[in-house]
């Protein structure tokens, strides 16, 4: 029994001295955990940022935790119990749902040289910058060029009646003119997202953008949007599988040169690259609604880093956030994903984001019609509209009035 | 008096799991399904029973409730049926007995998830396998998972098929647990292999057969991951089920109170359930 007794003496004893000979060891070290959501190579940029960081700063120790596909889901999970990581990347949602969790970045250094197509997407209604944005977010169409030119398409469309007469060649020629991934209903709401912004609020003939800013939008007039996509379905310019169909038979598709357009965002690109390196596969911008309008590209928060406001780390973890906003670092993280930095001081010399940056020179940019015209949490609504509707599971008036009800109460 | 205080003593651990892991949450749930909490904010309302009576008024989730039963009920039929049918010929001895019995039991070891992927390659519309050999014979491809009805017989076909195998292994269980001699008397007063079957082996497998049913039935109302692999709920909200449901309505739609009130249902579903089918099958187990 002394034996017994001794032995977990002695093992107590070792323990203790580890864990103190640990904590002695790092009692000056503050940690820093860094939730992200980016993976591939976005996420290797922020990983040599961080080594660089944690060596040139031997007091600050920044963790990277990658949740990957769950992360909105664990993030939710963390806001509900007010217990955030230090820092955290925003992924699109800085303002609306972030946003009340976060430390205002107004006073730091960096904040003048945020660009202004950048600048307003993540400041609040009360003027703080809420996080610090890494690039500039452009999307557009992703377009076939080989597939257009096979058609008899000479030039991409700049309005709708051009996307449709363009629609018509592609179909005639054998080829499908666009590809909806039905299976993933954020693919399905994005394409109702873009032709909303054509349709209600870009074009100079029907403009209903006030409307929707301040409340009085007449939801009826929606139905236009929804019909114009199911006439796009009628008129055979969809996949046969519009429904059930996921994104890597968008990928596919356009890398065999079967598809010519997809309302998908730019890593549409980069994964049909991967099937073809060959594939001649670009963004292009969004058709304007009537013969008169222009095309248009769209702006928006991609990468972006926030500070927890109530962070016991508060002091380290801006210290990372200044270090993350060097140029360099910014550059780093914008090239990764072949998009615009987002400050005015990282010297850009990459030929594709050179061309991007030449592409929005030219163009007219505006914001994601939910961000910019609905209220927090309708991305969601949108989800379920554009997939009941699109699935006939609604009808195009039940839609819209699916729309006007939650706008109002979540606007309320 | 000793002996059951070191019983109960004993019983502690296990109490205080289950409170842990199985009574706080419920209570938990049933908490949030009464308010309009939307899964993430600091404040919330209580609105009373409203996100109850809200269920059966919204076709989404009537669809899914429906979809539910259709699949958990039609699992646990083709499972016990295939099952058993499988068990009684693999119960007699054969050369490759055991090689038979390990290919049927081999896709229970495979997650759902991926059996709904590996499906999902298989009956896509656009390079599917199943497409590719129809188009092989001259005909024109199929969109499989583009009607909803067709979908939801998929999911019920796949893991009713996949998980064959469970069923399999507690019917051979229970048929080697049946006394050779129970079988004598009968053929030798001439009783038919059918009666036999009736008469006895069924009569015998009651403890099997309740397991297999309650389990599968559980399994086949829980059903989530094969339906997010293979439909996504789709096309539209035409294959959702309540567990699928639950998690688009607390994560996607923001509506964590609501999604609650559908998981409290599924509780009571699967609580009825259970002790319905232990009532039918089992009450002649006293």
């Amino acid at each position: 029994m002394k034996k017994i007794l001794a032995s977990i003496a002695l093992i107590a004893l070792a323990l203790a001295a580890v864990y103190a000979g640990g904590a002695g060891e790092d009692s000056n070290v503050q940690t820093l955990e860094f939730a992200i959501k980016e993976t591939g190579s976005t996420l290797e940029a922020y990983e040599a940022i961080v080594e660089a960081f944690n060596e040139a700063n031997p007091d600050i120790k920044v963790e990277i935790v990658s949740y990957g596909k769950d992360y909105q889901a664990l993030m939710k999970t963390k806001m509900a119990a007010n217990d955030l990581p230090d820092l955290f990347t925003t992924h699109g949602w800085a303002v609306a749902l972030y946003g009340d969790y976060l430390y205002p970045l107004n006073e730091r250094n960096w904040a003048e040289h945020l660009l202004p197509e950048i600048r307003s997407t993540v400041t609040d209604y009360d003027g703080s910058i809420v996080a610090l944005p890494m690039d500039i977010d452009i999307t557009g169409l992703i377009c076939n060029d080989d597939v257009l030119a096979a058609s008899g398409v000479e030039s991409r469309p700049e309005n709708l009646p051009e996307f449709l007469a363009a629609c018509e060649k592609i179909k005639a020629a054998g080829y499908t003119p666009i590809h909806i991934a039905g299976k993933d209903s954020s693919d399905v709401a994005g394409l109702f997202s873009r032709l909303s912004l054509s349709i209600l609020t870009m074009s100079e003939k029907q403009n209903y953008a006030q409307e929707l800013l301040d409340g009085t939008f007449d939801w009826t007039k929606y139905d236009e949007v929804g019909s114009f996509v199911l006439s796009l379905v009628e008129n055979g310019y969809t996949n046969v599988d519009y429904l059930t169909a996921d994104k890597s038979g968008t990928y596919r598709g356009l890398a065999q040169n079967k598809v010519a357009f997809a309302f998908q965002s730019n890593l549409t690109m980069a994964e049909v690259k991967k099937l073809n390196p060959d594939a001649n596969v670009s963004m292009m911008e969004i058709p304007g609604y009537s013969a008169d309008d222009s095309s248009f590209l769209i702006s928006g928060e991609r990468d972006a880093v926030g500070v927890w406001k109530d962070s016991e780390n508060l002091e380290a973890a801006l210290v990372f956030i200044d270090y993350l906003a060097q140029p360099e670092n910014v550059l780093l993280v914008a090239e990764a994903y072949s998009l615009p930095p987002s400050m005015d001081n990282a010297e850009v010399t990459d030929p594709g984001i050179l061309s991007i940056l030449g592409q929005i020179d030219g163009s007219t940019v505006t914001n994601h019609f939910d961000r910019q015209y609905l209220p927090d949490g309708m991305w969601n609504t949108l989800k379920v509209y554009s997939t009941s509707v699109l699935s006939g599971e609604s009808t195009v008036s039940e839609g819209s009035e699916l729309m006007r009800t939650e706008y109002e109460r979540l606007k309320n | 008096m000793k002996r059951s205080r070191s019983l109960y003593m004993m019983s502690i651990p296990a109490v205080a799991l289950i409170t842990v892991f199985v009574f706080i949450p419920l209570v938990s749930g049933i908490r949030i399904s009464l308010t309009d909490w939307n899964g993430f904010s600091q404040s919330w309302s209580y609105v009373g029973f409203k996100n109850y009576l809200n269920l059966f008024t919204d076709s989404r989730i009537v669809h899914a409730i429906k979809n539910t039963f259709y699949v958990g009920l039609g699992d646990t039929m083709l499972q016990n049926i295939f099952g058993l049918a499988y068990a009684l010929l693999l119960n007699h001895s054969f050369r490759g007995r055991s090689v038979i019995r390990a290919i049927i039991y081999l896709p229970v070891m495979v997650s759902s998830l991926i059996m709904g992927y590996i499906w999902f390659f298989i009956v896509q519309y656009d390079n599917g396998a199943l497409n590719d050999i129809i188009m092989l014979f001259g005909h024109d491809p199929v969109d499989w998972l583009g009607s909803g009805t067709r979908a939801v017989n998929f999911i019920m076909v796949i893991t009713s098929m996949q998980f064959v195998g469970q069923a399999m292994v507690i019917y051979l269980a229970g048929l080697q647990g049946i006394p050779k001699e129970m079988y004598e008397a009968p053929m030798i007063d001439g009783a038919g292999t059918m009666q036999t079957f009736f008469r006895i082996t069924l009569p015998m497998l009651r403890a099997s057969i309740l397991t297999n049913v309650i389990l599968k039935l559980i399994g086949g109302l829980q059903m989530y991951d094969l339906v997010v692999a293979l439909t996504n709920g789709g096309p539209g909200f035409s294959s959702h089920t309540i567990s699928t449901m639950i998690n688009y309505l607390y994560f996607d739609a923001q509506n964590a109170g609501y999604s609650a009130a559908l998981g409290v249902f599924l509780f009571i579903i699967i609580m009825v359930s259970t002790i319905t089918v232990n009532k039918i099958i089992g009450r002649d187990d006293k």
